[in-house]
């Protein structure tokens, strides 16, 4: 063995002190990753702590800032995460299963695999696109609780999948040669042993994938989230607090799709002379698209029946007017009229589709009977980052504070889902070990 | 119950210390000793399993060369040699693991009497001769669940079975394996708080609670202390009264403790067949010889 030189023991005080620079230069780079975390959430909590309390969490949205809150933005969320839920999971565990046991690997599970991994790095924008393309036009989901659930299922997937892979590769071979070698089908190889053993990672995943559902915003814009919703969704065998008739029909021109507002109000003004009517039902939402040489992409138009034609700027200072009443028109040109007080009276309205052009009347009358179990899931919705998303875009400064308190709900949420995926993680492994 | 005379018997102490220095232990080992009258067997056991000329590729490797081979009923059947031989390989054959991976061939036949069926033919369902020859692995594998539950598992894949009937088997598996008394009062607790002998025992009632034919085990003590060892191997030695049995294994003192006959294989071929005292004291070949003196393998 060569003995040690002095040119040995500086050698060493040299390396300790590069081993001293790394540990400090670690430290550093943490600690400003943190700050700047902790800087983050210190300026949303300044900014929003002051809104933050039981009314904003149980109020609906409203024209006022400090009126409105976020109930049909949580419960919108909830809904959609619940959709989500329901199908990138089972889906995404079948999948990772099914490649992991199942598929004998070969090159097409090899281009398979490849695609997982690259569809998990799709931008959510592209998701929306396609979302929009299958379900809202193609399938006709309108832009519902469902699409926004199955949109943003799908864009989670590939997280299930790759989690779910993990977690069942993580399981040593000898514990399958195991169960084969007792007589096992695939089957109950997998239901028995493999499943039970991946579960605390499948499930640790699936939440990750949640909580990234949970804040995405840009594909649920591109199907047409509505930022301002003042209802909640239908809720399961619930009373119907009104119905429809259709009381007369119109056809409207799909040739002149593009036909300015004022016309379009007065073909439906003219189908029929119904009263004015008392427009107070906060449960109607109206929007018009009004870009020249676009199709027509809502489906419904509905607008106060009044006598005559009226211009654009004439129908919204006529709603602006109305103490219950409040109209919009975005830079899109999309008319947004929004009844804010919901009131005792039903009123009356037109619908258009525009893939008929048809154009009904309906009287709208109390009662009805109830819900279907599963009306909900057609309902239209916003979650909390959208309305998040409206309000930072207001001009007006008190819309900033609502924002940034959604903020802090958003992120409490986050947290809490990440925590539960912690703890889970951490209770279910303490069993099982090889 | 026949007991081969083993020859390690006369070497005492240096059993413990075999692994690490073995030349010395085997040398005396191979001094040729008489033969004692009764060698064969009392009653002359029947023929439980023949494999016949069988031939095994891992896609273009040739593990298996044309192996021929009797497995006793009731004895136990030691295959010894090199790593690499392709022992393990032979042993998997007996209950098709191989087929749980792509690419493996057999040709040839294991024909498992008196129903006279090729094991490793084509119309066989691996699960069919799975739930009739079960295995015991190299590492304790319990699964991640309770005492009862590992053994219950082999019955609840049958399925058809009482609640009542899978815990009286449970209970005689234990006992069989010489696990009962010590878990009888937390059989509901999970299996891997259990020693690694334990385990290791654990698995043999997992694999004796079908009642199978043949019980193959592929190096069962590699991963254990030797007191646990010298528990597994009094164990094989217990159930081979049940059980036919077919042991892998890298120690030679094993095979020539616990083992009626013994083969020896080398680079996918049988080399040698035959009663374990005469293979170990007597060997007709060369390749035998040297490699259970030590001077390969």
């Amino acid at each position: 063995m060569a003995t040690l030189t002095d040119a040995h023991i500086s050698g060493i005080a040299r390396r300790r002190r590069i081993d001293l620079c790394f540990a400090v230069a670690g430290a550093v780079v943490l600690t400003l990753a943190l700050g700047v975390l902790v800087a983050l959430v210190t300026n949303l909590a300044k900014d929003g702590a002051a809104r933050l309390g039981w009314d904003f969490l149980t109020s609906f949205p409203s024209r006022r800032a400090g009126d409105a809150g976020v109930k049909s933005a949580i419960v919108g969320t909830a809904l959609v995460m619940f959709v989500t839920a329901c199908t990138a999971i089972p889906l995404g565990i079948a999948a990772g299963l099914y490649l992991e046991e199942y598929a004998r690997k070969n090159w097409f599970t090899a281009i398979v695999e490849i695609n997982i991994a690259n569809l998990a790095g799709v931008p959510s924008i592209i998701w929306g696109l396609m979302a929009l393309g299958l379900f809202v036009y193609w399938m006709n989901l309108g832009r519902s609780i469902l699409t926004a659930g199955l949109t943003l299922g799908l864009l989670v997937l590939p997280i299930v999948i790759v989690a779910t892979r993990e977690a069942v590769r993580a399981i040593p071979q000898i514990i399958r040669e195991a169960s084969y070698a007792c007589g096992a089908t695939r089957l109950q190889t997998v239901w028995h042993h493999i499943l039970p053993y991946s579960l605390s990672g499948i499930i640790t995943g699936s939440i990750i994938a949640l909580s990234r559902a949970i804040g995405e915003t840009a594909p649920l814009i591109t199907i047409g989230a509505l930022t301002y919703i003042a209802f909640l969704p239908p809720p399961p065998f619930g009373e119907r607090p009104w119905h429809y008739d259709v009381e007369s029909r119109a056809t409207f021109d799909t040739a002149q799709r593009t036909q300015p507002l004022e016309d379009v109000s007065r073909d439906i003004s003219g189908s029929h002379d119904s009263p004015t009517p008392s427009l107070r039902d906060g449960e109607i939402t109206f929007a018009w698209r009004l870009d020249p040489g676009t199709p027509i992409t809502q489906s419904r138009l509905s607008l106060p029946l009044s006598s005559g034609s009226m211009s654009l700027s004439d129908l919204v200072s006529a709603i602006d007017a109305d103490e219950n009443l409040a109209a919009t028109i975005s830079r899109a040109g999309r008319l947004r009229i929004t009844a804010d007080a919901p009131g005792e009276d039903p009123g009356e309205f037109c619908i258009t589709n525009d893939t008929t052009g048809l154009i009904e009347a309906f009287s709208i009358a109390p009662g009805g009977g109830r819900y279907g179990a599963t009306d909900w899931i057609m309902s239209e919705f916003t979650v909390l980052p959208i309305q998040m998303f409206n309000w930072v875009s207001r001009p007006d400064s008190r819309f900033q504070v609502n924002a940034a308190a959604t903020g802090l709900v958003l992120l409490t949420l986050t947290l809490m889902m990440n925590g539960i995926a912690i703890w889970l993680r951490y209770r279910l492994r303490r069993s099982i070990s090889w | 119950m026949v007991t081969t005379p083993t020859p390690s018997e006369n070497t005492g102490s240096n059993q413990m210390n075999a692994a690490a220095d073995v030349s010395p232990l085997v040398a005396s080992m191979a001094l040729p000793q008489p033969l004692p009258s009764d060698f064969e067997p009392a009653q002359s056991p029947t023929i439980k399993a023949v494999a016949e000329n069988l031939h095994f590729h891992y896609g273009k490797f040739h593990a298996l060369k044309g192996v021929s081979l009797p497995i006793m009923q009731n004895q136990i059947t030691a295959l010894i040699g090199p790593s690499g031989c392709g022992k393990s390989t032979f042993l998997r054959c007996f209950n098709r693991m191989h087929d749980l991976y792509p690419n493996s061939t057999y040709q040839g036949a294991i024909r498992l009497l008196p129903d006279d069926i090729n094991l490793v033919g084509p119309g066989i369902d691996p699960i069919a001769v799975r739930m009739r020859i079960s295995m015991v692995f190299q590492k304790p594998n319990p699964f991640p669940k309770s005492i009862f539950e590992n053994v219950a598992f082999s019955l609840r894949v049958r399925g058809g079975f009482s609640r009542s009937e899978i815990s009286d088997e449970v209970e005689r598996s234990l006992r069989s394996a010489a696990l009962w008394d010590e878990t009888k009062d937390r059989l509901h607790e999970p299996a891997n708080k259990l020693s690694g002998g334990q385990q290791q025992r654990l698995c043999i009632a997992r694999s004796l609670a079908s009642h199978p034919e043949i019980i193959l085990f592929d190096e069962p003590t590699s991963a254990l202390d030797p007191k646990a060892t010298r528990r597994i191997e009094e164990l094989m030695t217990e159930i081979k009264s049940q059980v036919t049995v077919l042991v892998v294994t890298h120690n030679m003192q094993q095979a020539s403790r616990v083992s009626d006959y013994t083969a020896f294989m080398y680079l996918g071929e049988l080399i040698e067949y035959g009663p374990t005292a005469k293979v170990f004291q007597n060997p007709a070949n060369q390749l035998t010889e040297e490699y259970i003196s030590g001077r390969f393998g």
